[in-house]
């Protein structure tokens, strides 16, 4: 992996977009030969793959008006700020790397948002992302000196990044308000690689200090599926699509919370299971919400109806991404879920009708999503340019690795 | 005047070494009177806009300071005031010299004068005018210093949010540095060296920018030029510590250093490093998000020592990549 990392180094002099590109998806292919690996190797493999996967994505999203050098050197700063996250050992290095990627993605937000309320949501990003990891640094400094760890303060110390970067409900404050005003390529990486950060982070975390974490991390586990059932039901009462898109995602990221801290076998895959669907999910979701949006130049979901009677190949898109991001069959949203809620029942058997209705409803808006923004019929558009063969690729490519990794979940298991 | 720095930069220097060099509380004394005196001249050498009040300010404070330490210095018998830590006689001196080097709670003094100043004589007053205060503070008052860093961080940040002069920004941040500076001092020199170095290669860059582009407020910081644009952002990101930028080396060390014996003065500190961080990014917001919706600039690097500096303040801590 590290032959990777240095090869991206190399990326950064090459001033086209498509040479860049046409070299990541070289390296991923270099990448899918060293699939021989297992445990936690696997994982960073895995990680690696996905943020090399979606910033390829993100690369071929946008317009060719935006295509310029500085996007290019953000967008490879990014990349390589993900894969030195993935691929580092030491914590210290790890909390390098996790505030470093924070700022690409501020910089994507300034420069290319388009409403003045971008400062602010920028702004709670940073801030918030490094007010809960500065007590992380401490925490490893602590534990490079190996002093023993106790106590719930020093707990929320070390897992608070964590639970602010994934987010957890009551941190998530930032999540939404960034997805508004970010561009599509930047909600794309954020909702795809970015929250992930968190789920790696407990899991990294908890390879040295798992038995400290799983004793703390009782309420947790309650707390996050109360949660993502509570935003489960916001997403109900969202006008917007965007925001309702990034709910789900938090919905999504409190049940692989939940169950990563089972510190399960069954939740640990089922997380990273969850985790590359959903990367992959609700990014493919945020880019035919862009794509939508470049034609209506709305993201109300009460102006964007009946595209099924205009436009039906964006309504087959928006069907396939809503059923994935509801955990229909082919998906791999699906044995991620079955997987995160079997190491929740099995941690405390009277969770099942909590989630029983967590899955109710997080997949009902799913539902709520695709019938209210592509069925009825509309009042205000008539017609629209149909979608070009390098969108359709685009979001082809989202889907299927979404749906082909079912056929062999062993790739994911480590 | 054609040797004006010929003459006074060369007198400035030498004041600070001969100050640090001495070996007797006298000629500290005299040496930070040379300093006061040359680094007035430096002050009066541009005429702005009531600078000879600020500099009437600087002179009055800095000599009541000079006399209190002269005074508690030359009634004292002992020399060291190591084991007397908190009488009278042993604090008067250091305190006298926080007056001098305008450190938090004896601050009160610094943002108006600064207001006056040319960012020049700003550039040292925030930098290498803290050095000789700061090393004979440590030389005997540890102790007692340890109880002043906090109290610098809190100020320098709390202070710095509220400010629209770039002038009274820098100097509340500096006194933020200051508490980082003492932080470091109570570990080592090499610490301070380092920290102190960093510091000023960043304000270096940072005023010169202000002084090619004659800004006094920070609405004024805008760039229409591209690498002037990044240059400014990632030193202000180096400054607010933000980890891949330069900046977060020597705090990084500072705080596994001092972890263990200063636990709650490295949570201060780094919550505090919150408020600067939000400061520093709000003087460069106007700069990042003053552009059209197409970008008209194509990307052209500045000249070579500028360039230089982005590179080496964007890759230096990515460089531990390779000791993991």
């Amino acid at each position: 992996m590290l032959d990777v990392f240095l090869a991206i180094l190399f990326v950064v002099v090459i001033k086209d977009w498509f040479i860049v590109s046409y070299s990541m998806i070289l390296y991923m292919v270099y990448l899918f030969f060293s699939f021989n690996d297992s445990g936690e190797g696997l994982l960073k493999l895995v990680f690696i793959l996905l943020s090399l996967w979606l910033v390829n994505m993100m690369l071929m999203s946008v317009p060719v008006i935006l295509k310029t050098t500085d996007l290019l050197i953000i967008f490879i700063w990014l990349l390589l700020s993900l894969v030195s996250v993935f691929y580092v050992e030491t914590l210290i290095l790890f909390y390098l790397s996790f505030e470093m990627s924070v700022i690409p993605i501020l910089l994507i937000l300034f420069g290319w948002g388009y409403q003045p309320d971008r400062l602010e949501a920028g702004f709670y990003m940073l801030i918030y992302t490094v007010f809960f990891s500065l007590p992380l640094l401490l925490k490893i400094f602590y534990l490079e000196y190996s002093v023993l760890t106790s106590g719930s303060l020093s707990f929320f110390m070390i897992i608070m990044a964590f639970l602010v970067k994934i987010p957890m409900a009551g941190l998530h404050y930032w999540l939404p308000r960034a997805h508004v005003e970010a561009p599509v390529f930047g909600s794309m990486i954020l909702a795809g690689v970015m929250l992930k950060l968190g789920g790696y982070g407990i899991f990294k975390v908890s390879l040295m200090i798992g038995d400290f974490i799983f004793k703390n991390s009782q309420t947790l586990i309650v707390f996050s599926v109360l949660g993502g059932l509570i935003f489960s039901g916001v997403c109900f009462v969202q006008s917007d699509m965007k925001l309702l898109i990034a709910y789900s995602s938090i919905v999504h990221m409190s049940i692989v919370l939940s169950g990563l801290l089972t510190m399960r076998e069954l939740g640990l895959n089922g997380s990273l299971m969850m985790m590359v669907g959903h990367g992959f999910c609700s990014s493919g979701l945020f880019c035919v919400l862009g794509l939508t949006y470049n034609r209506t130049m709305t993201r109300s979901i009460i102006m964007n109806k009946g595209f099924i009677l205009i436009i039906p190949i964006c309504s087959l898109w928006w069907f396939l991404f809503c059923s994935s991001n509801l955990s229909f069959p082919p998906c791999l949203n699906l044995s991620g879920e079955l997987f995160l809620f079997l190491s929740v029942i099995m941690y405390n058997s009277s969770m099942y009708f909590f989630l029983a209705m967590f899955g109710v409803m997080s997949s009902l808006y799913s539902v709520y999503l695709f019938s209210f923004s592509q069925q009825s019929f509309s009042w205000e558009f008539y017609s629209f340019k149909s979608f070009s063969l390098q969108e359709s690729l685009l979001l082809f490519l989202h889907w299927v690795p979404l749906n082909i990794i079912i056929l062999d979940l062993s790739i994911l298991q480590f | 005047m054609k040797n004006y720095y010929l003459i006074i930069m060369p007198l400035y220097l030498l004041s600070i070494m001969f100050s640090l060099s001495s070996n007797c509380w006298m000629s500290i004394w005299i040496g930070m009177e040379m300093n006061l005196l040359t680094f007035i001249f430096i002050i009066l050498e541009k005429k702005t806009f009531n600078s000879n009040e600020s500099c009437m300010k600087y002179f009055l404070i800095q000599s009541v300071g000079s006399l209190i330490f002269l005074f508690s210095v030359g009634i004292s018998v002992q020399m060291t005031y190591v084991y007397e830590t908190f009488s009278i006689n042993a604090l008067v001196p250091p305190l006298a010299l926080m007056l001098k080097s305008g450190i938090a709670p004896l601050h009160m003094w610094t943002p108006d004068v600064s207001m006056k100043l040319s960012p020049l004589s700003l550039f040292l007053f925030i930098s290498l005018q803290k050095l000789i205060p700061m090393f004979i503070m440590f030389s005997s008052w540890t102790i007692l210093m340890k109880w002043v860093i906090p109290v610098n961080m809190v100020i320098g940040s709390m202070g710095g949010i509220t400010q629209a002069s770039i002038n009274k920004m820098l100097i509340f941040s500096s006194i933020n540095n200051s508490g980082w500076m003492m932080l470091s001092l109570t570990e080592s020199t090499f610490l301070f060296i380092l920290f102190f170095i960093i510091y000023f290669l960043m304000n270096c860059i940072l005023l010169t920018f202000i002084w090619i582009e004659k800004i006094k407020w920070i609405s004024q910081i805008k760039s229409q030029n591209f690498p002037n644009k990044i240059l400014i952002t990632s030193v202000m990101m180096s400054l607010s510590g933000l980890p891949p930028f330069m900046g977060f080396i020597p705090k990084w060390i500072i705080l596994k250093k001092i972890i263990l014996f200063l636990p709650l003065v490295s949570l201060i500190s780094i919550i505090m490093s919150i408020f600067t961080m939000f400061f520093y990014l709000k003087i460069t917001i106007n700069m990042l998000l003053y552009s059209s919706l197409i970008k008209k600039w194509t990307m052209i690097f500045s000249k070579a020592p500028m360039s230089l500096f982005f590179l080496l303040n964007l890759t230096s801590s990515l460089l531990f990549i390779f000791l993991t």
